[in-house]
């Protein structure tokens, strides 16, 4: 069953500087099941994080459509639990009161909530810490308690705008095992914004491939690596490198297009966020 | 400016001369539509705009509940009202001689306020033990408010410009020290290192790294300071007493002359507004802003 | 400048382990200090505590010294003792009561008044980019403006008396809180905003989990200030505007040249102010923006 359908997404902006209308996305069409991994790639600067930022319902589309578990996507809502790359835990709650907050504005009662809380800290390896405020823990921690956070509440797609890129590049490998470990037990929804091709194919199902801008899909690529996965047994497979060779030259073919192309710089700078924030 | 207003006709003819560029999709953009957004955002980011402009509607306010006659008249008068006793006391020179004391009693309060505080300042930021021992002092003076010296000012000094100017110096002096600390503080210690390892002597560590390290936070003092002293300054018109800006308030409310007292409050208004936009603001600009370093958010509002 | 800066930065670094060397509060925008273990057993807060209380001391014997060496008439300037007989003789006669009741009064109830229409009206501000634009300039320029400056027109307004000062300290206060918590409200990260709304947060809820805490190291900044703006307002609508009160009680000394009178109001005016931020807005602090890890907010 489809979880997350995206079709024919477009997206202009105006560019608040010179007042001239951008368009960040294309054309963009993909979907993802119901208990499956997917990630998006891309050059930087191609608008995949503006393509999660429209399916969160922080930023409004300008033609196309997304829909998540069957209803139309408009404004973000607790059926879309986003993980950010800041962490973005709120500093004045504890580890526990962050991750029974989405519990709290559903109304669950304290001692379902806490219980429940406790579950989810245990699950990310963060439990005993529940009385620790987030600024006493370190990144992977903290990140940790992000994707805790977000599971806690059980959303029907689980979104991740690049979660670990700035956390150092051991602790990185570590989350992304656990982050495997946790999918394979849980079996949530994923969608998965990264510029790393290793990290998109070890973690994903599927990935795919956006183009420069205005971004349209390149190529949608299944990963069919056995699971469960961790990253010595992964990188030894000749399938590993083989698919991330393959969505390598995919990034960049494209990356030489754009060089021939007339290219006039308008689409440099960050993913054309902010630009229009819908309702935030 | 000039090449500003250009540079936007330019861009505007470029929009309404088709699609110039990579923009493939221009979804229902109507050229009407498109200028008047060009305009205004051209508008928006004129700082003087973006400062003056909000005050238009809130005249424009002030007038309409005058003109309905919501407040009687001997409590509440509109902006016509006040604009025509400012003519009048500038045509008798009664304003302009004020604002000459009110200033120059400034002047003399912030001069000899930044004489004093500066370098007393530093001297405590830079030695901890100075710092340490003086640091209660400071406090303490600092909390006995600076309205509260009046009385005693008076009775050693008299209704004169050396009481008004004690208090005004004595205000700024206090936050002018604790943001001096505060910003020699703030220096990242590696500055300290690499222009210690780089080669730089200890004094010139003090004029090349920490002053100007230190300069986001005394610029914050300096700020501070002048809107405590300008307060203290029209407090001790108005109860010293002879002559000035606040004085002029206070004598107008004896005798009930309501206009005069909002034309003061509106003169207080725009003399502080234009000492921030010509003195304050610029200085930072040219120092702090111009770095890279904090104040930019603050300006920005 | 022999003092090298390694040494400065050697003490600014031991100073937490040695016990709060400034127990009236630390200088303002200084990074929050860790405390350590051993900061807060007795004997270091003795120490602290010494540290603060000798150099008063010690200014106070310069004091005796001076006065005794140059022995100015009690007219200009007051020995140590009388100021003492001044406090012992308004506190027996109750005048000390009754101006401290007066002038701690009006504060508190021009402070609730301001904190209670500020706070929520600068949240609103910058909860929107448009609002927090326009008002902005206005906002400065009424902070600028704000308290000693509105004393005429309040009197006009309200008469001498409690309305007229009560309006100044709210007057005073207002703005700068006002200006300060639309600043926070800006400051806070937009993630912070989005992780919230993503996770079903209607908007009265956002004002107390998100809003409110994220702006509070402004507001406690805009606290200060606030505060410092409607205790002087406080003082000179008190000496202007009213019978009673610490301000008047300084006023009438004036009159009749009672230099220990003037100083021992003085004296109680610091006193109070120190007590104000130790005991309210200090542990506000620490147990808020300090013990959330955030970065306090420069003044």
């Amino acid at each position: 069953m489809t979880a997350l359908e995206i079709t024919g997404l477009h997206k202009n902006y105006v560019d608040s500087y010179s007042g001239e209308e951008v368009t960040a996305i294309g054309d963009v069409s993909f979907s993802v099941d119901e208990g499956e991994f997917v990630s998006v790639l891309g050059p930087s600067g191609c608008g995949k994080t503006t393509v999660l930022n429209i399916v969160a319902g922080f930023v409004n589309l300008t033609e196309g459509s997304v829909v998540v578990d069957g209803r139309e996507v408009g404004g973000p809502g607790p059926d879309r639990g986003v993980v950010f790359q800041s962490h973005a835990l709120f500093p004045w709650k504890t580890v526990l009161g962050n991750v029974v907050f989405g519990l709290r504005m559903k109304g669950v009662p304290r001692a379902e909530r806490d219980a429940k809380g406790k579950e989810f800290l245990e699950l990310v390896g963060l439990g005993g810490f529940e009385h620790k405020y987030p600024h006493e823990l370190s990144g992977g921690m903290q990140q940790r308690l992000g994707v805790a956070r977000v599971l806690a509440n059980e959303p029907a797609v689980m979104l991740m705008d690049e979660p670990f890129a700035s956390i150092d590049a051991q602790t990185r490998r570590k989350l992304q095992e656990d982050l495997t470990r946790i999918f394979e037990k849980r079996h949530p929804t994923v969608f998965f914004v990264t510029h790393d091709v290793d990290e998109a194919v070890f973690l994903s199902d599927r990935v795919v491939v956006l183009s420069q801008r205005p971004s349209r899909v390149r190529e949608i690529v299944t990963v069919d690596l056995p699971r469960p996965r961790e990253w010595r047994t992964a990188v030894e497979l000749p399938e590993f490198r083989a698919i991330a060779n393959r969505v390598n030259e995919l990034l960049v073919d494209d990356e030489a297009a754009q060089d021939d192309g007339t290219d006039d710089g308008s689409g440099g700078g960050n993913d054309g966020d902010g630009a229009a924030v819908a309702g935030v | 400016m000039s090449s500003n207003t250009a540079d936007t006709a330019d861009t505007v003819k470029s929009a309404r001369g088709g699609p110039a560029g990579r923009t493939p999709r221009r979804s229902g953009a109507r050229p009407g539509v498109v200028r008047a957004r060009k305009v205004w955002l051209w508008l928006t980011r004129r700082p003087s705009f973006r400062t003056l402009g909000p005050f238009v509607p809130v005249v424009a306010l002030w007038w309409l509940v005058a003109e309905m006659g919501v407040f009687d008249e001997a409590f509440f008068v509109g902006p016509p009202r006040v604009v025509e006793e400012f003519g009048e006391l500038m045509e008798k020179g009664i304003l302009p001689g004020y604002l000459t004391d009110s200033l120059t009693r400034l002047a003399y309060g912030v001069g000899f306020g930044l004489a004093i505080g500066l370098p007393m300042g530093f001297v405590i930021a830079m030695f901890a033990k100075v710092r340490r021992f003086f640091w209660p002092i400071l406090l303490f003076f600092q909390a006995v408010a600076d309205i509260a010296w009046l009385p005693i000012v008076i009775v050693w000094f008299g209704f004169s410009l050396t009481a008004v100017t004690f208090v005004i110096v004595y205000t700024i002096v206090f936050p002018l020290m604790l943001s001096v600390v505060a910003g020699v503080e703030q220096v990242p210690r590696e500055l300290l290192r690499a222009a210690r390892s780089l080669g730089a002597s200890r004094l010139r560590v003090f004029f090349e790294v920490i002053l100007p390290g230190a300069l986001p936070s005394v610029a914050g003092g300096v700020r501070t300071g002048l809107g405590y002293g300008w307060r203290a300054l029209v407090a001790a018109e108005i109860i010293v007493g002879t002559s000035g800006v606040g004085f002029m308030m206070f004598d107008a409310r004896r005798v009930g002359d309501i206009s005069q007292v909002f034309l003061g409050m509106a003169v207080l208004g725009v003399l502080w507004y234009a000492l921030d936009a010509m003195v304050l603001a610029p200085f930072e600009r040219a120092t702090v802003e111009r770095w890279g370093m904090v104040r930019s958010l603050e300006a920005d509002g | 400048m022999t003092t090298p800066p390694t040494e400065k930065q050697a003490t600014a670094t031991a100073a937490p382990a040695k016990g709060r060397p400034w127990p009236g509060g630390r200088p303002p925008g200084r990074q929050r200090p860790r405390r350590r273990g051993g900061a807060n057993t007795p004997a270091a807060r003795a120490v602290s505590a010494l540290w603060f209380l000798t150099p008063l001391a010690l200014l106070v014997v310069v004091w005796l010294a001076v006065v005794a060496v140059v022995d100015p008439p009690l007219r200009v300037f007051p020995q140590v003792g009388d100021v003492l007989a001044a406090l012992g003789d308004m506190w027996s006669s109750g005048d000390l009561f009754d101006h401290l009741g007066a002038s701690l009064r009006r504060m508190a109830i021009g402070a609730v008044i301001a904190i209670a229409t500020a706070l929520p009206f600068g949240i609103a501000l910058g909860s929107s980019a448009a609002l927090s634009a326009f008002f902005s300039p206005l906002l400065r320029f009424s902070v600028a403006l704000a308290g000693i400056a509105w004393i005429p027109v309040a009197t006009l307004w309200f008469g001498y008396g409690d309305r007229a000062v009560i309006f100044i300290v709210w007057n005073a206060m207002f703005f700068a809180i006002t200006y300060n918590a639309m600043l926070g409200v800006r400051q806070i990260p937009i993630q912070l905003l989005r992780a919230a709304r993503s996770m079903g947060t209607t908007r009265l809820r956002m004002f107390w989990e998100v809003l409110l805490p994220g702006a509070l190291p402004s507001v406690v900044t805009g606290l200060r200030v606030g505060l410092g703006y409607g205790w002087r307002g406080l003082v000179a609508a008190e000496i202007i505007a009213s019978n009673a009160g610490l301000g008047y009680a300084l006023f009438q000394a004036q009159k009749y040249f009672q230099t220990d009178v003037i100083i021992a109001s003085m004296v109680i005016i610091g006193v109070l102010w120190l007590l104000m931020d130790r005991l309210m807005l200090a542990p506000l602090e620490k147990r808020t923006v300090e013990r959330w890890g955030m970065t306090k907010a420069g003044s």
